[in-house]
């Protein structure tokens, strides 16, 4: 009875699952390999989590991203040079007063800001999340009063609240009062030039004629003029103040004020799925050709090893770039394409690797103790193909997602997603590389060959698993 | 007078190249008594090994011509179904120890499924055949537990011994022997050679020894077959093939064995091993054969006529039988 329950432990190679994981991690690539493959695993689910399931629409729509700086490096920058670029700062540490008077509504919203930086805020934009002010016949007005360290005061507005964002900054009613406040109080004219906005100008001084940092807090006085009984079009719930800072969140921004930290997280389950899709297709074909063309020879093999040595002879990657210009492929597409025409070399060794074994005497010793030709392919050739197979397939990972970060760098087989390729086709094509842009570079960058060293360190790793030559003892 | 368990004759196996038809096997008979140990010596290429897996009938693909019978406790067994043969015959009446070579184990399957295998092919039960298994590994002296070992792990001596379990694994009658010693050092050899010796006596075996090497075989042999070219030249007891080789062949290779002590110049048989597409007509050792040389009454007969098997004196049970011109 034991022996039985013996027989139907379940066994892979012959090796129970416990063997399996004892021997993978029993080498320190073992071990090392499963925590950056585990890594890689959890921030994949952890962005398919984070990110929306619309990511995609809401990664290509620019007014998602309009609150945010453009070509902002990370906020964490200011740590290691000392403050120097204002940080983006979402104000939500305000009072909020209501008062009513001949049919009209005042809001009064007072905040401080403390500004220590050398580069200001570029923008400030107010969002009111309320439809209902668009379709008032008079729409609402906003008057601002800055008072400012050195106890000088800016009186900017009125100007009309008339949609979702108010861009404060750009108004010609603040452009031309903060070029009179520096006319009155420093003799200078002119100073917001056209087409700029005024917002930095605020939290400037002239200083023995040159244009400084007014460092110190800085009191801001909203006034909303509702003309409408109706006080609750807007409120603490729909009202949003915003400081467009000089720096942005984890990882910058790019050209379009995307955050990059959402576009490399978004990257990896996308790219890990390329990449795993890729090697999977290559290596069916290859294992099915090869084994067909190993193990029947004669004419089947004559005919595909021919159709193998077509498809090595096929310039991949050229075909690719004219495929994807001609057809507008997607990246789908495109892994697909790639697949088809990668798998001959493996195909090639496997079929060589299967002659190999055929020739062996321990095959002919099974051929004649009536083993079948599946029992062969089964209990003879697979055992010794399989780590092969698997090294194909962990290797072939990173491959294939080198070539679609490399065709998506080419401006081709785009996503909606972003994927890492594409995110270095932007920031080469925004000047990321002459402009000193390195956080839209360096990250993409690493990631990439970090997804290879990930698979090549697995496949080193599992090695010892799935041959037993190396195993020890 | 022991029974004969293996009856040979007149068999015949033939290839086919694009050169032409390769007699490697032609018209050789002899017979296997119960408990006997026949050594097959002959040249590398002279069709011995194609003669010994004649008798466990594997054959490449290009077989041309599979001639002649082989009785084996009385039953013809070279015609039989194949189907038949496997179930009963091969393994179970019939084993072979294949050469000592690298790839006789498959390198990536432990060692008990790779004995096993042969006999779960023929329907033995798993837990059968596993203490089939263990149990031959016990008797050539290797543990039992071996049988979880990868090939990797063992010496050169023990793959042997596992492939001589494989052998005896189904307590087969017959077992022949294919040069199981010849990629193995002297030390080694002799414990193999031992070991062999250890096997006949506990399981009855008949052993069909095959090997280049003479003074190896008279280690075990008890009767001595001489081939040449395809052909049996000389066959008789061990005794009388060592005391009184009477064939000019089996004179040359015996002269050719170096000796311990003695200082004598070894002697080699001058020429090569014939083609066996076109070998040469009559006797097919006469184009080398000294004595053909020297006396003028054998040309005209031996390089035209095929000499017949002529029956010698001898002190030993089995007849001394030589196939030479020079007896008739």
């Amino acid at each position: 009875m034991s022996m039985a329950k013996k027989q139907r432990e379940f066994r892979i190679l012959g090796m129970t699952p416990s063997e399996i994981t004892k021997e993978f991690f029993s080498s320190s690539t073992g071990k090392i390999s499963a925590a950056l493959f585990i890594i890689l695993v959890v921030v994949s689910m952890y962005a398919l989590i984070v990110l929306p399931p619309n990511f995609a629409s809401v990664w290509n729509n620019p007014k998602y991203w309009q609150l945010n700086p453009q070509y902002a490096p990370p906020a964490w920058i200011n740590s290691l040079i000392g403050p120097v670029y204002s940080p983006q700062v979402y104000v939500h540490d305000y009072t909020y007063a209501v008062q009513q008077q001949n049919g009209v509504t005042y809001i009064t919203v007072t905040f401080n800001v403390n500004y220590e930086y050398d580069k200001p805020w570029s923008e400030i934009f107010i969002v009111i999340n309320n439809p209902a002010i668009y379709s008032m016949p008079q729409p609402p007005v906003l008057s601002v009063t800055v008072y400012r360290p050195d106890g000088s005061k800016i009186t900017l507005g009125p100007l009309p609240i008339n949609s979702r964002v108010t861009t404060f900054g750009v108004a010609s009613e603040v452009i031309s009062q903060v070029n009179l406040f520096y006319n009155e109080e420093y003799h200078v004219s002119s100073i917001v030039p056209t087409g700029s906005s005024a917002t930095p100008y605020i939290f400037y001084t002239i200083n023995n004629g040159k244009l400084t940092p007014l460092k110190g807090t800085y009191k801001f006085d909203f006034v909303f003029y509702v003309f409408s009984q109706n006080s609750s079009v807007i409120n603490r719930n729909n009202l949003e103040i915003v400081l467009q800072g000089q720096t942005y969140g984890l990882m910058g921004t790019d050209n379009e004020g995307h955050d990059l930290w959402l576009g490399l997280l978004a990257g990896f389950p996308i790219d890990l799925a390329v990449g795993l899709l890729s090697a999977l297709i290559i290596v069916v074909i290859a294992v099915i050709i090869g084994i067909v063309a190993g193990f029947y020879g004669g004419l089947t093999d004559e005919s595909l090893m021919r159709l193998t040595d077509f498809v090595i002879l096929l310039p991949a990657f050229p075909l690719l770039i004219v495929f994807s210009v001609l057809f507008g492929w997607s990246i789908w597409d495109a892994v697909i394409f790639l697949a088809i025409v990668s798998w001959g070399a493996s195909a090639r060794i496997i079929r060589a690797m299967i002659m190999q074994i055929r020739s062996a005497q321990y095959i002919e010793s099974a051929v004649i103790a009536g083993a079948s030709r599946m029992w062969i392919l089964r209990n003879h050739i697979l055992p010794q193909i399989i780590p092969y197979i698997l090294y194909l397939l962990v290797t072939n990972v990173p491959g294939a997602i080198l070539t679609l970060a490399s065709i998506n760098f080419l401006g081709l087989a785009g996503s909606e997603y972003p994927t890492w390729g594409m995110l270095l086709y932007y920031a080469d094509e925004f000047g990321a590389l002459t402009s000193g842009y390195w956080w839209w570079v360096i990250p993409p960058g690493l990631l990439v060959a970090f997804v290879a060293v990930v698979f090549i360190l697995t496949a080193m790793a599992s090695e010892p698993v799935v041959n037993p030559r190396l195993r020890y003892g | 007078m022991s029974m004969v368990l293996l009856d040979v004759r007149n068999v015949k196996l033939y290839y086919t190249t694009t050169k032409g038809i390769v007699k490697a096997v032609d018209n050789i008979s002899f017979e296997l008594d119960e408990g006997e140990t026949l050594a097959i010596v002959g040249e590398s290429g002279s069709g011995k090994s194609t003669l010994a897996k004649l008798l466990v009938r594997v054959w490449e693909r290009n077989v041309s011509l599979v001639d002649g019978e082989i009785y084996l406790e009385g039953k013809e067994i070279l015609h039989m179904p194949e189907e038949e043969f496997r179930r009963e015959i091969r393994w179970k009446r019939i084993a072979m120890v294949p050469q000592a070579s690298m790839n006789a184990l498959n390198p990536v399957i432990k060692i008990g499924d790779q004995m096993t295998e042969p006999l779960l092919l023929q329907g033995t039960g798993k837990d059968e055949a596993l203490k089939m298994a263990m149990d031959a590994l016990e008797s050539v002296g290797l543990p039992r537990d071996l049988v979880n070992r990868y090939p990797h792990q063992l010496s050169g001596g023990m793959k042997q011994r596992v492939i001589i379990a494989m052998s005896i694994m189904a307590h087969p009658k017959v077992v022949i022997l294919d040069e199981p010693t010849s990629a193995l050092d002297v030390i080694t050899q002799a414990n193999i050679m031992n070991l062999l010796k250890k096997l006949k006596w506990e399981y009855k075996l008949s052993y069909i020894f095959i090997t280049h090497d003479l003074s190896l075989a008279s280690e075990l042999a008890d009767s001595v077959a001489i081939m040449y070219a395809g052909k049996l030249v000389e066959i008789g007891g061990a005794e009388d093939i060592y005391t009184n080789p009477s064939h000019p062949y089996t004179q040359g290779l015996i002269s050719s064995v170096p000796t311990l002590r003695t200082d004598k110049t070894l002697s080699f048989i001058p020429g090569e091993v014939p083609s066996l597409i076109n070998p040469p007509s009559g006797c097919r050792f006469h184009p080398r054969c000294p004595f053909y040389k020297d006396r003028d009454y054998l040309k005209g007969l031996c390089d035209e006529k095929e000499p017949p098997m002529v029956e010698l004196e001898g002190k030993a049970s089995r007849k001394h039988l030589v196939a030479c011109w020079l007896y008739k």
